[in-house]
């Protein structure tokens, strides 16, 4: 009886159940034919624990049909089955084997199955052997199985040879001995060869062989970490198990014994901070060096450092063939350079520069009519049966998409072409259909971005034809604004460009452009480290110890003013104190692999416990606006917009959007399109949003700002659900271009994505932060012109909320008080509505706050300066505890949390009038009128200077009582401002506070929040939630509606 | 000159692996074609192949494109040639395994007392 084996079934009785079964299968066995029996046997052996076939597996079904051909063949030879001539008792001495038996291709078969008596005294399993060797049934069984043992075994060996034969084949074997001797005899060996050398899978392999221990190797893409190590534990063949590992900010595969890490470039500079000397590895290979990429021209400069230090360091930096003599020269001609040249076949040049007249279509875009003309000389001049794909380079996708369409245009009339664009917003269907191979006598006509220049390889391309422009980030530190510009490639590019006509036969590259032109490109793409805001990198050179960026040993120097910019940024931001010292707050940002401004949003929310709506900002802010041209052009979609319209601007306003967003997704009652179709949203952004929402939680998460949720993503997990399937299968291909006379690429394993998520390149920290100006560094002025610290006279985007309602900058003549004061006319505007756009508390010598009431003043200057102090406080005490594993927030620090934000909320709602002016530069000139006294000046907090302005006795105080403990107070200011601050930050309450408590019996929750307009609780409200609700009391007209 | 990197040189380097107890392995090199790698047994009853047994004494590896498990399908390299006792590789462009192992050179010498069956494997 077959029982059905429920979960609960006991051990006991499933053996007593299996050994039943035995017993009636055996009885029935007798009875069955010797097919049958033989099928038994095998079943039994295949399930055997001393089968290497895994039950289940592509090898174990393969069994039975090989079985039957098996049959068949025997059968067709005549051969008797379970009677193969005995083998010849194995042994090494004998040496004259002749004569041999007769033709048996049992006899060729090296291998035999028979069951092992693990205790030849046991006599049941000698039994069973013997009774094994003599029945047909399992004489047939075993003597198929080997045949089939041994077919596996061969198929094996081949594939194992072949291995060995492509890496024999690449590039790079021919100058094994020539590297390693390089690398034993000097510190620094440069390896330059171009993709396909095999010189990122191979290199670490030989220096394995060659007995190096523990070997680094760096890539800036972790997609390729990943990549490289399943690469070179295949083809070591896990001979060395787990000693070759990776390591990504995400995971690691490394143990103790891993001798080959490959990991990205942040991440060794990480482990720099935590050991200096990187002592733990003899050898570190620096890949791609030639990329530039800011974090790889660090490392490098790092490593410079180092290898004087470490002189038995072994530094290794391998490169494509560009711009090999600034390498060169980086280390003084000393480092070797050991150049692989790469397979390329010749390639006939032709320059066809455009005529200015043509350049520029009469639609003020680009002129496809060049491109096109391309397409019909080659059908001109080269017959269709001759293969061979055209590969166009374009700058962007509105260029991609003119030529395209011109191109199918004409592919419809002549018949010949596929036209297919490539770049990285494509969906991956779409970008994989340019590996398809075209049907014969016809061509395919792939036009792309520069990401067929280096990242994606296509097979069977003959012919290029270069545009001679790309587009690139640029940042205008004046402005700090990052922007997507066209320019002109370097020579480098072109010839990389030209080559991809070259690599599986002799191509054809048209430039259009001309020689000329050519000769005055610069030679090399300018390094990523003069293109973009240096903030995060003087961050971590600070953060690494480094004391003084600008004498870091620069590849290429940054310049000058953009170091400066990014220390004088880091001091503004707080990053950085203002002798360039490494504040907590600094020391937060770098761990984060994100722009400064959005790492210091991610803190903030992460010491505030805002983590939700800070992350979705932070990604607002650092994807496109989804707010189209149309929002604001179409009256209807405006109308629809508006009430997501905040008045707290721009970044709350897309706040709302994505959030409304999010809950037309969630319930899905209406579709989401056509939600975002009515608003003139671009539905794409917020798809973009969540994906980038979510990468900052995993930062937060690593960081240990967020605590970790407990279910650990593998990698395999990870790429498929960030889309990062173009990344893997851009590194797959460039690590089977490795491979010889691959034609077609298989689809990898994540072959579906989910269409949605677009794609998007590089690391984390690649990502391009487009939105660089924000709000909070605006103050209203007036005329609705703004001033920032470092931009006077901004004026507002015609996008931006605030346009459309002006007045909520405004401020009332109600809430105006005129006052007689010492101060000129244009100052004596003096209001409690001046609204605060951002949070900046300390003037930072741009603006000047001028307050009528001296003891209101000196009250909020305190106040002010004792939330500096929590704040600061609370930074560290969050610092000191994020090396701890405790789950529960520690008292303090939440204690600390609770006081800064109703302290915050407070500060915001202070009635104090005052009038502000933005300072110029010649006002800064007298302004301060003699040095501060080092006495008063210690015992003031470090975020005020007192007592330079003016003197003392301008502002002599009369005697007065401390609201907060009763004590007499000094008349001198400066005392009574210490003084202050001490009972503030001791969290003491004014007698009318105690008073107002305990009148409403809230004595329980000190300080507990509550409004005092309406006085309903805030208990349990976020601070945009109660910020919310106090509005609620003072309200804005929308714009339009009054 | 160059800027110091080191902030805190005090720090100890990290230990040396203790254990790198990697499995012995057996260097076996094709006198043919030159193949080279390391095996991980020579015999004829490899530990960790199950009932899986060789007539001859081979070089036997783990199966290198699977993971490891306690029985493993061994792939075998080659054996010592009958012959000349050198090692040769299992690639039929080396040798012939007919009862035993013959390296071709000397199976080509000796072609004659081949089964007819396998005179055109030896290549004369
Ligand atoms: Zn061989
Ligand atoms: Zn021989």
């Amino acid at each position: 009886m077959v029982t059905v084996r429920n979960p609960g079934t006991r051990l006991t009785d499933m053996t007593e159940d299996a050994a039943q079964m035995i017993e009636n299968g055996a009885q029935i066995v007798k009875k069955m034919g010797l097919e049958a029996r033989e099928r038994a046997f095998l079943t039994d052996y295949l399930r055997s624990s001393e089968c290497p076939l895994k039950p289940g597996s592509e090898e174990a079904t393969g069994f039975w049909p090989f079985h039957a051909l098996y049959v068949r063949r025997l059968a067709a030879a005549g051969v008797e089955r379970g009677r193969s001539p005995p083998p010849p008792k194995p042994s090494r001495k004998v040496t004259e084997p002749f004569p041999l038996p007769a033709y048996d291709l049992r006899l060729a078969n090296p291998l035999f199955v028979e069951r092992r008596v693990r205790d030849r005294r046991d006599a049941r399993e000698l039994e069973r052997q013997e009774r094994e060797r003599r029945e047909p049934e399992a004489r047939r069984g075993r003597e198929v199985l080997a045949a089939y043992l041994h077919f596996l075994q061969k198929q094996k060996f081949a594939k194992l040879k072949k291995l060995r034969e492509a890496q024999r084949n690449l590039p790079i074997y021919q100058h094994r001995e020539e590297i390693l001797a390089a690398v034993r005899d000097n510190p620094v060996v440069i390896v330059a060869g171009d993709t396909g050398c095999g010189k990122s899978t191979q290199l670490p392999q030989y220096l394995l062989q060659a007995g190096y221990n523990s070997i680094a190797c760096t890539q800036p893409r972790r997609i390729a970490c990943i990549a490289l190590c399943q690469r070179v534990s295949h083809e070591t063949l896990q001979q060395y198990g787990d000693q070759i590992g990776y390591q990504i900010r995400f995971e690691k595969r490394r143990t103790a014994r891993t001798r080959v890490v490959f990991l990205t470039e942040g991440l060794l500079l990480r482990q720099v901070s935590a050991d200096p000397l990187l002592s733990q590895y003899d050898v570190i290979v620096l890949d791609e060096v030639h990329e530039r990429h800011l974090q790889g021209d660090f490392l490098l400069g790092v490593m410079k450092c180092l290898v004087r230090q470490r002189p038995e360091l072994r530094l290794v930096l391998m490169s494509a063939t560009i711009n090999i003599q600034l390498f060169r020269d980086y280390f003084h001609g000393k480092a070797p350079v050991i150049q692989i040249p790469g397979r390329l076949f010749p390639i006939q040049l032709n320059y066809r520069p455009i005529s200015v007249v043509e350049a520029v279509a009469s639609s003020g875009r680009l002129n496809p009519a060049p491109f096109v003309r391309v397409l019909s000389l080659i059908d001109d001049r080269y017959p269709a049966e001759e293969r061979g794909d055209l590969l166009m380079f374009l700058s962007g996708v509105a260029e991609i998409t003119a030529v395209a369409d011109a191109c199918e245009e004409y592919a419809r009339q002549a018949g010949r072409w596929i036209v297919l664009p490539l770049h990285s917003q494509l969906s991956v269907q779409d970008q994989d259909k340019v590996f398809a191979v075209a049907p014969d006598g016809v061509r395919k006509c792939i036009v792309s971005t520069n990401i067929a220049e280096t990242s994606v390889t296509i097979d069977g391309v003959r012919f290029v034809v270069d545009s001679g422009k790309v587009k690139e980030m640029s940042y205008d530190s004046v402005t700090r604004m990052q922007r997507l510009k066209e320019f002109w490639v370097s020579q480098a590019s072109a010839e990389q460009r030209k080559g991809r006509a070259g690599r599986t036969g002799p191509g054809v590259c048209y430039r259009l452009y001309s020689e000329d032109e050519f000769d005055m490109l610069a030679p090399y793409a300018t390094p990523e480290i003069q293109r973009v805001p240096l903030e995060s990198l003087v961050l971590q050179m600070v953060a690494l110890g480094l004391p003084d960026a600008r004498r870091f040993p620069f590849l290429d120097r940054p310049a000058e003013d953009s170091l400066e910019d990014a220390i004088r940024s880091l001091v503004q931001q707080g990053a950085l104190t203002a002798d360039e010292q490494l504040t907590p707050l600094g020391q937060m940002l770098s761990q984060l692999p994100v722009d400064v401004t959005v790492g210091k949003m991610l803190v903030l929310g992460s010491v505030l416990h805002q983590m939700g709506p800070v992350l979705s900002a932070a990604a607002a802010l650092s994807v496109q606006t989804p707010l189209t041209n149309r929002a604001f052009r179409d009256p209807d979609c405006l109308a629809n917009l508006k009430p997501l319209f905040s008045s707290h601007g721009d970044s709350i306003t897309l706040l709302e959007a994505f959030v409304s967003w999010l809950q037309i997704k969630v319930t899905g009652k209406v579709r989401s399109r056509a939600w975002c179709g009515e608003r003139g949203l671009e539905e794409q952004r917020f798809y973009e949003l969540v994906k980038l929402r979510r990468q900052f939680m995993t930062i937060m998460e690593e960081s240990r700002l967020l605590p970790k949720p407990a279910r650990l993503v593998s990698a395999a997990d990870r790429v498929r659900r960030h889309g990062e399937l173009s990344q893997l299968r851009a590194a797959r291909r460039e690590l089977q271009e490795s491979q010889p006379r691959r034609r077609r690429l298989a689809r990898g394993p994540h072959g579906v994505g989910d269409s949605t998520e677009q794609q998007r390149d590089g690391d984390v920290a690649d990502i391009e932060f487009q939105m660089r100006t924000n709000a909070r560094d605006l103050q209203p002025g007036s005329d609705q012109v703004f001033h920032s610290a470092s931009k006077p006279f901004v004026v507002l985007h015609p996008n931006s909320v605030l346009s459309f309602s002006p007045e909520t900058l405004e401020i009332a003549d109600s809430d105006v008080r005129v006052t007689a004061g010492p101060r000129p006319p244009r100052h004596s505007v003096t209001s409690d509505k001046h609204q605060l756009l951002a949070f900046v508390l300390v003037c930072d010598r741009w603006v000047e706050f001028l307050v009528s009431e001296p003891a209101a003043a000196q009250q909020l200057l305190a106040r002010a300066v004792t939330l500096r102090r929590w704040w600061s406080r609370l930074l560290q005490t969050r610092l000191d505890n994020l090396g701890s594993e405790e789950q529960h927030e520690p008292e303090e620090e939440s204690t600390l949390r609770g006081r800064l934000v109703a302290a915050l909320i407070d500060f915001f709602h202070t009635d104090v009038f005052y009038s502000h002016k933005r300072l110029v530069p010649a006002d800064l000139d007298g302004l301060y009128c003699r040095e501060p006294e080092a006495e008063t000046d210690g015992r003031l907090p470090p975020f005020i200077r007192y007592d330079c302005l003016i003197s003392d006795s301008a502002l002599s105080m009369e005697e007065e009582t401390c609201p907060y403990c009763d004590n007499s107070l000094s008349t001198l200011p400066v005392e009574r401002i210490v003084h202050w601050i001490r009972c503030i930050f001791e969290h003491k309450k004014t007698k009318d506070e105690s008073a107002a408590a305990a009148a409403e019996g809230a004595a329980t929750e000190p300080r507990g929040p509550v409004c005092e307009e309406c006085s309903a609780s805030l208990e349990g409200m976020t601070g945009i939630q109660i910020l919310r609700h106090r509005r609620t009391h003072r309200p804005i007209q929308p714009a339009g509606e009054g | 000159m160059l800027l110091s990197c080191a902030s805190d040189t005090t720090k100890t380097p990290a230990p040396a692996s203790a254990d790198t107890v990697a499995e012995e392995t057996i260097p076996f090199t094709c006198c043919v074609c030159g193949l080279s790698e390391q095996c991980h047994y020579r015999g004829t009853r490899p530990p960790f192949s199950g009932f899986v047994q060789l007539t001859e004494p081979g070089y036997v590896m783990r199966d290198p494109f699977s993971a490891r498990a306690a029985c493993q399908l061994p792939v075998l390299l080659g054996a010592d040639c009958t012959l000349c006792a050198r090692a040769v590789c299992q690639d039929a462009g080396c040798s012939v395994f007919y009862t035993r192992r013959f390296c071709l050179p000397c199976a080509r010498e000796r072609a004659a007392e081949f089964p007819p069956q396998l005179r055109d494997k030896l290549g004369t």
